[in-house]
């Protein structure tokens, strides 16, 4: 599919990843509505449709995607950046206040990682099986999705998010709605170099077979490339230096 | 030779749902077809859109729920079958 003149929503277009997937999806011509929790930044791009909206609220969602149907027409794509990523492990015996994995971080990460995909592709596929349009959802997973220790909930939500890809790719289908997931390993991000040790970075390179970190846009580049290819569909594909080998 | 619209959606019915040729009839309906659920049944939908060149209405699509239902529907737009 040419994203040119489509109708795109990015949700969780204003975080790290998304604004630079919402600048590579402006740069081939897309109309794109950014559904976000989080207020447009300053310097968001002018063309971009921004709609401030809990993700994992369905009537948030169905108001919000009314917006973008009378703004743009038929919605083709929707790409799920939204996330929160959080790091705690199951059980933490040094910690006398709290022994277990916090319950309420656990179910904020999975509504903010999981839930959230859920709703808004269901209103969005409900939405394009009804005007029988073709189209793409692309989905958000992360190398954690295989296990990363430390991470329970948000390894969860992300293997949920893979295998949500594979149902829908099956269900939708023959609707000529593709779904695919991107695993990003870890990313040169603001974000990233805030939330680790440069040591623990170091040692990440070192054990990435291309010895680095991802850039963000070679983040972008792989959803292009999973909306454009319209014979993927139902697969998670990996970009993350050969991390997970 | 072409096919008639009673072959074409015949065809499509078997295609989709998986049944023998021989038990598509009017009566073959969604209750008693163990591989016409809603999934099929939109499969279903976006086959007989392409084959006969139309869009079905969200009514349209409810009432198809036999054979019969969907040949009315399909005489209603004035195909002949």
């Amino acid at each position: 599919m040419d994203v040119r003149d489509k109708v795109v929503i990015v949700a969780g277009g204003f975080g790290s990843l998304g604004t630079v997937v919402t600048s590579s999806l402006l740069e081939r011509g897309a109309k794109i509505a950014v559904i976000d929790a989080q207020a447009a930044p300053p310097d968001a791009p002018p063309d971009v449709v921004a709609i401030h909206a809990e993700l994992a609220d369905e009537q948030a969602v169905s108001v919000a995607l009314d917006r973008v149907v009378s703004k743009f027409g038929k919605i083709s794509v929707l790409v799920n950046c939204a996330g929160l990523i959080h790091s705690e492990p199951l059980v933490n015996l040094t910690n006398p206040e709290q022994r277990r994995h916090a319950f309420h971080a656990w179910e904020s990460v999975i509504r903010s990682n999981l839930t959230a995909a859920f709703v808004i592709s269901a209103h969005v596929a409900e939405r394009m099986a009804a005007s029988r349009t073709k189209g793409a959802i692309i989905n958000f997973s992360s190398i954690a999705a295989n296990g990363n220790p430390g991470q329970t909930a948000y390894a969860a939500a992300k293997a949920g998010v893979e295998a949500m890809t594979k149902v829908w790719a099956r269900e939708l289908g023959p609707l000529g709605i593709r779904t695919v997931a991107i695993a990003p390993g870890f990313v040169a991000t603001a974000s990233t170099q805030a939330a680790m040790p440069e040591a623990a970075l170091s040692d990440l390179k070192r054990r990435t077979p291309l010895l680095r970190l991802a850039k963000p846009a070679e983040i972008a580049s792989a959803v292009i490339f999973a909306i454009e290819n319209d014979f993927i569909t139902g697969t998670t594909l990996a970009v993350d230096g050969g991390l997970v080998l | 030779m072409t096919q008639s619209a009673a072959d074409q959606l015949t065809s499509i019915i078997v295609d989709v749902l998986r049944v023998p040729r021989s038990e598509v009839a009017d009566a073959l309906d969604m209750e008693e077809t163990g591989t016409w659920d809603s999934l099929s049944h939109m499969q279903l939908i976006a086959a007989l859109e392409e084959e006969f060149s139309m869009e079905l209405t969200a009514d349209e699509i409810v009432s198809m729920r036999s054979v019969g239902q969907i040949k009315n529907v399909l005489r209603a737009k004035s195909i002949e079958i």
